[in-house]
């Protein structure tokens, strides 16, 4: 290759040096972004709380352990027969609050990657260059996606040196749940940023994309939980009496499992609380959020960090795929985009 | 015309300008999008407050039953709080839509107020009309009001409209609650109004002054209400024990006071903070007019007569002095600087 007319052909090499230095470039400016910085220091302070008071559950929980099981009437309780998981002291984190503000952390980022490209006039100048569409907008993405697993490592490294400080030492089954949690909420948000991708390369607006983007995330965490609660009057009625046969009361349940999976799949929200949830707890069951009720294993059952995630392997599939499809969608717009 | 005497505000010319932004928000397409799914959310909530109506009312039809059919002592533990269901309930399920919604709806309206025009340039070309800065930015404002104002009038006439279908009747008293209750939402929409239409004057690109005032909605609504749980939970201390069951009635007492004034300062505490925040602001009056029916007092049983609304706006004049001053605030900003602005 030494030596070649250095011309915009389409090599192997170009290709992918190409894409590297768009993914570079992005990565960098999104980390200086003042933006995100300002979204990151929310979501840290959104943390703090939950966080602190998973620190207290587990010391409560670890003292119950030391003196003993209580024995009640109605069998041995499990709170203080079990020893306490390092993980549990995440489980606060995966609520309406933190996926909220992570969410607009991400559509704040995705939204003006292209829109803002096109108002300034600066994408024709970038398309004039020797580097193709393709590699545009995968590395758009992938910059966003490195800048977005950075904070969600960075935050999860501080937590466990917190972890450490307060003497609590995690063992590997630990780790592997808190690592299984950061990796759902990188899906998570990384959903949410190629949403923001993808309306940012249809509408040509900064502003007019974030809004679009707004209305994506309310019509996903407003509309659909409220369409399910609505549904579960319509189609799944009212609760069986006491009196009620065994069947009647199992038609039912049937019904609201029904409702309740349908409902968390379309919204992403209650989807990314169900995994993360299964990853730091991995005793978990069932979780429905229409009914408001959880159904552990039994504590005696041993139950590692990637049994929960495969009891509930449709949740973890959409979440992972969904950003995934997304981006298909952006990069086809993208593609066939009008530049004049 | 007023040319003549350049140091008056000419209100045709706010009028005009006022008119022009007002129309412009209602035929803009995103705009028409936000209000529509604001309407199905609010139509949604209205559904469940009619069930929760229907149901608290066929309850309380059967604790009256009961209570004719039965004299004996142990009904009038049911029955010592009979709460007549309000139609409040309904009207409330409204403003619980616009406590979550409504700031992105009153985002949308302002961010791209004097944004929007810087970046496409059309601003110089307005300014270089015979027209004030302040009457533009004024104009723009009242406009961008007028807006909101109409926006927070319709999930009420949903309401309204639900409630007469559904055959219930309104009486003043509950009239004038709902109308103190679209009078604060009006106001909880102008605070984040104001907040968007600041960073619009600081902001030359609509998209970046949109993600700051949504991180400042972030902050109001998660957490200032997280913070001011936290600190009001430590400066209470801890809760007062529960006395045993065959403690003396001094220590029954004792407790009762200690409970008292623990939640005496955990409210204080937590109300000082919020008065910091619109949300806060706003959840506190809707929640203090929907106790207003049950004459103040959330723990029902006694029905008091319903108190004079000079003294209950009294005791939260904290909370309406907040959410008035908190657009006042923003919007000053906001005028100020687009007076400075430096049009290149």
């Amino acid at each position: 290759m030494i030596g070649d007319n250095p011309s915009p052909t389409r090599s192997n090499r170009s290709t992918g040096s190409g894409l590297l230095m768009v993914a570079r470039k992005e990565f960098t400016d999104h980390l200086t972004s003042r933006t995100f910085l300002l979204f990151a220091v929310l979501l840290l302070v959104v943390c703090i709380i939950p966080f602190q008071q998973g620190l207290a559950g587990y010391h409560a929980k670890a003292q119950a352990y030391a003196e003993g099981p209580i024995i009640t009437p109605w069998g041995v309780e499990e709170f203080g027969s079990v020893p306490p998981a390092a993980a549990d002291v995440y489980s606060g984190l995966p609520r309406a609050a933190f996926s909220t503000t992570g969410a607009i952390l991400a559509i704040a980022m995705g939204f003006d990657l292209v829109s803002r490209e096109w108002q300034t006039g600066s994408l024709k100048l970038l398309l004039v260059r020797p580097v193709f569409r393709d590699q545009i907008i995968t590395g758009k993405a992938l910059g966003g996606l490195f800048a977005l697993t950075t904070l969600v490592f960075a935050g999860l490294a501080v937590s466990l040196g917190v972890l450490l400080v307060e003497g609590i030492v995690p063992d590997s089954d630990a780790l592997i749940s808190i690592l299984l949690f950061a990796l759902a909420t990188v899906a998570f948000l990384a959903f949410y940023f190629s949403l923001a991708l993808t309306i940012s390369t249809v509408v040509p607006r900064t502003g007019k994309a974030f809004l679009y983007a707004l209305v994506a995330f309310f019509v996903f965490t407003a509309l659909v939980p409220t369409v399910g609660v609505v549904a579960k009057d319509v189609v799944v009625g009212a609760h069986p009496l006491p009196g009620a046969s065994p069947a009647e009361r199992e038609d039912y349940q049937a019904r609201l499992e029904l409702v309740e999976s349908v409902a968390t799949f379309f919204s992403p929200q209650w989807n990314y609380e169900l995994v993360a949830t299964s990853a730091l707890e991995p005793r978990l069951a069932a979780y429905g959020f229409i009914g408001g009720s959880a159904a552990y294993l039994p504590y005696d059952v041993t139950a590692h960090p990637a049994d929960a995630f495969a009891r509930f392997w449709q949740n973890v599939l959409v979440l992972f795929m969904a950003p995934l499809v997304l981006y298909g969608i952006a990069f086809l717009a993208f593609q066939r985009m009008d530049v004049r | 015309m007023s040319g003549d005497v350049p140091m008056t505000i000419d209100l045709s010319r706010v009028a005009i300008i006022a008119r022009k932004e007002f129309a412009d928000h209602l035929t803009d397409r995103t705009f028409l999008l936000m209000l529509v799914l604001f309407g199905i959310l609010t139509v949604l909530a209205l559904e469940q407050g009619l069930a929760g109506y229907t149901r608290a009312m066929e309850w309380y039809v059967t604790v009256l039953e009961r209570t004719a059919h039965s004299v004996s002592s142990e009904a009038s533990l049911l029955t010592s709080s009979p709460n007549l269901p309000s139609v409040l309930w309904i009207f409330l399920s409204v403003g619980n839509t616009l406590l979550i919604f409504g700031p992105v709806l009153a985002i949308a309206v302002g961010f791209d107020l004097i944004s929007g025009e810087r970046s496409t340039r059309s601003l110089r070309t307005l300014l270089s009309r015979p027209v004030y800065r302040d009457e533009v930015i004024t104009g723009k404002a009242v406009g961008g009001t007028a807006v909101l104002v109409l926006a927070s009038v319709v999930p009420y006439l949903l309401a309204l409209g639900a409630v007469l279908v559904a055959g219930l009747t309104i009486t003043p008293y509950d009239a004038m609650i709902v109308a103190l209750c679209w009078g604060a939402g009006v106001l909880y929409l102008l605070a984040y109004f104001g907040v968007a239409v600041a960073f619009s004057a600081f902001s030359e690109d609509g998209g970046r002054a949109l993600a700051w005032a949504m991180a400042i909605f972030i902050l109001f609504s998660t957490i200032v209400p997280a913070v001011a749980e936290d600190t009001a939970r430590s400066a209470a201390g801890p809760i007062p024990e529960w006395p045993p069951d065959d403690a003396p009635p001094d220590e029954i007492q004792r407790y009762l006071e200690e409970r008292s004034s623990y939640y005496a300062t955990y409210n204080g505490v937590r109300n000082t903070i919020l008065t910091l925040s619109p949300n806060g602001n706003y959840e506190t009056l809707i929640q203090m007019l929907a106790d207003l029916h049950h004459g103040g007092d959330t723990a029902g049983g006694a029905v008091a007569e319903l108190p004079g609304l000079d003294e209950v706006l009294g005791r939260f004049w904290q909370n309406i002095v907040g959410l008035i001053a908190f657009p006042t605030i923003f919007l000053a900003v906001a005028y100020v600087r687009f007076m400075r602005i430096d049009l290149r």
